[in-house]
């Protein structure tokens, strides 16, 4: 069966506070999106595990906690190469998510691109706990329409390329202009 | 006036650690301290819950070896239950922790230990690494790492719900079995494990063994210590990951004690020291006899290079093999060289991969007979199995609702602390030298002390940074305090 063209991944442990947000976006855009060709997944995984989370997709969007200073519940929308300061892309057992992604591709692997973050601004993601706090409970609605806004608009660039005959990733999703239609 | 050098954050480790070298005043290495900030925790947030629900809490400890507290987990909870799950279940679990070391040890090999030797272990750190890895050895072989840690993952998926994070195993066995489908696809990459474990081991022979230089750093003295060695053993005194008993070989190789894991009390005891807040784990009988090895230290090791000098041999034919092959190259048994981690740690890929393809193989493995009802009240347990980073423990008390009432984790890098501590400290002293400078190069070669254990910190403190307050002083020798670190204490 032919996997879909976009999928979008959120990130976090579900036992530690707002770490679980991305869980939480998730948990609503597969609901949003129930009719949509897209794959919604969770896991709490960095490196080459996450790396195994998108191979084989035209695009990805993930969804994760960050702390970096902004008020709880700020979200960015931001491209792989600024989200290098979120912890579980930075660091897994001594490869980081950007790492990953170039042994991939260095190895002929097909890698989603783009790879767009939503980073949410979390109060607390170390305490031991299942429940968000409640700046960050606010915006879980917000952001998975945000999301699901987006994967929507993404596959369905993915599929217009895809009936013009366009083999290149970057030119389905509108990174690059397609510029050699088969 | 004594100088220090820092390496902070240290690299290819997960969770955070800091080295802390201090010199004298000739410039020579007076001690070093490979300290754990960290705090442990998650204990305590296990406790209240359900028993049952404990093998599916205790793997979110870590990302790196959720399938290891699954089964530790899974075993204590069946035996706080009193209940012993069928054949198949066993089979089942073990078939799912052979295909995760299979992936485990091939990352920890390929991303964390072949950078120093394939690259060169004082190369440019922008090129000492997985890519430099792959530069080396080709993009065929990287293509085959890519695809085998899928393969081994698709079958952690089939048999425990999910790639990571398993959720199949629960108090007398599991929740879902294995279809004749499922088990031909198990088979299939069971053996192409097989094939790429021996590719794995070539590489290394040409790689190291091939290499005097390499050689000699492995079998030299600046990373070797005589210690007591721990590892479950089957029957037939063979290593296994899931089952059988703890068995401890001296330094010499003599066994020096075979227990039960419930009786792993009666033989481990740990050691808090002011400067971390990481225990150190010592032979009970033995002693406590401070940072030095021995065989009058306590201090014993575990993981590959322990659970084989602590077997008699592997249970699987290709295995064996290699074993002896190591120790004949290495000079008979026990081998005490620390860098040896890293073929033992290949051997044993290559026995997990073996043992996929018997398994997969096993006529009972398709059976539906998966699970053993509990009908006792649940009142304690203990749970152990071989994690890639050593032994793990799972002890558990229960209420007479079933409710956790105490949980108590020892996991394989808290048992290998003290040994950790010792490589580090030895290397820094063999390797920097007064009056010439220590550089990056250098020190990398102090960090592969401790990288051949396969380190996972954030694991072994169950790490709740925030949770309360810390504060952590080192102090010299003497006492004199050098550094106070703290977080939440003004």
């Amino acid at each position: 069966m032919n996997r879909p063209p976009v999928v979008i991944v959120g990130l976090g442990s579900p036992i530690l506070s707002d770490d679980a947000v991305g869980l939480h976006v998730a948990d609503r855009v597969r609901q949003l999106l129930a009719r949509e060709p897209v794959d919604v997944r969770q896991a709490a995984v960095g490196g080459l595990g996450l790396l195994e989370e998108i191979a084989g997709y035209e695009a990805a969007l993930l969804v994760d906690a960050s702390l970096a200073g902004l008020p709880p519940g700020t979200t960015r929308r931001l491209h792989l190469a600024e989200a290098r300061h979120l912890q579980r892309l930075s660091y897994q057992h001594g490869i980081s998510f950007e790492e990953a992604i170039n042994v991939g591709r260095q190895c002929g692997m097909r890698v989603a691109d783009p790879i767009i973050i939503y980073a949410i601004e979390v109060a607390d993601a170390y305490t031991f706990s299942e429940e968000l706090t409640p700046p960050v409970e606010a915006v879980v609605e917000g952001v998975a329409i945000r999301v699901a806004s987006e994967a929507r608009h993404l596959a369905t660039q993915c599929r217009k390329a895809e009936g013009a005959g366009c083999l290149s990733a970057h030119a389905r999703v509108g990174t690059n202009p397609c510029t050699n239609p088969a | 006036m004594s100088k220090r050098i820092s390496i902070d954050p240290i690299t290819r480790l997960e969770g955070h650690g800091k080295i802390q070298i201090f010199l004298d005043d000739d410039g020579s290495v007076g001690d070093a301290y490979f300290q754990i900030p960290e705090l442990r925790g998650f204990e305590r947030f296990c406790e209240g819950r359900p028993i049952e629900e404990l093998p599916r809490l205790t793997q979110r400890i870590c990302g790196v070896c959720p399938e290891a507290h699954h089964m530790a987990s899974a075993k204590a909870a069946d035996a706080t239950f009193q209940v012993d799950p069928p054949p198949t279940a066993k089979k089942l679990r073990e078939l799912l922790y052979s295909a995760f070391f299979v992936a485990d040890h091939a990352t920890h090999f390929y991303i964390l230990a072949a950078p120093d030797f394939v690259v060169g272990p004082k190369a440019d750190p922008a090129q000492r690494n997985i890519l430099g890895v792959i530069g080396a050895v080709g993009v065929e072989m990287g293509k085959q790492i890519i695809k085998m840690r899928a393969d081994a993952y698709e079958v952690l998926a089939i048999l425990g719900g999910k790639a990571v994070h398993p959720a199949c195993a629960l108090p007398g066995g599991q929740s879902k079995g294995l279809s004749e489908e499922e088990r031909q696809r198990v088979e299939a990459i069971s053996r192409q494990s097989v094939e790429f474990a021996k590719v794995s081991l070539q590489v290394f022979s040409n790689v190291v063994l091939g290499n005097k230089d390499y050689l000699d750093l492995v079998t030299g003295d600046v990373y070797r210590h005589e210690t007591y060695y721990m590892g479950l053993v089957d029957d037939n005194n063979n290593v296994n990951f899931y089952d059988g008993k703890l068995r401890v070989v001296d330094p010499t190789g003599n066994e020096f004690a075979k227990f039960e894991a419930a009786q792993y009390l009666d033989h481990v005891q740990e050691h808090v020291e002011p400067w971390t807040y990481l225990k150190f784990p010592y032979l009970k009988n033995v002693g406590w006899q401070g940072l030095v090895d021995g065989v009058g230290s306590g201090i014993f090791r575990v993981a590959p290079l322990a659970r084989l000098n602590a077997a008699d041999g592997m249970a699987t034919p290709l295995a064996q093999q290699e074993y002896e092959r190591m120790y004949e190259t290495l000079g008979g048994k026990p081998v005490h060289a620390t860098l040896a981690m890293h073929w033992a740690r290949l051997i044993e890929m290559l026995y997990a991969a073996e043992r996929m393809v018997e398994l997969a193989t096993d006529p009972e493995i398709t059976s539906d007979n998966i699970r053993t009802i509990p009908t006792q009240t649940p009142t304690e347990g203990v749970g152990v199995v071989e994690a890639p980073r050593g032994t793990l423990f799972h002890h558990y008390w229960a209420d007479e609702n079933g409710l956790a009432n105490k949980v108590n984790l020892i996991v394989g890098t808290c048992n290998n602390y003290g040994a950790i501590c010792l490589s580090v400290k030895k290397a820094a002293q063999s390797l920097i030298r007064p009056g010439q400078p220590a550089d990056e190069g250098l020190l990398n070669m102090v960090e592969m002390a401790f990288r051949a254990y396969d380190p996972c910190f954030g694991c072994a403190t169950h790490a709740l940074p925030g949770q309360m307050p810390l504060l952590i002083e080192i102090c010299e020798a003497d006492g004199k305090l050098v550094q106070r670190l703290s977080r939440g204490v003004e």
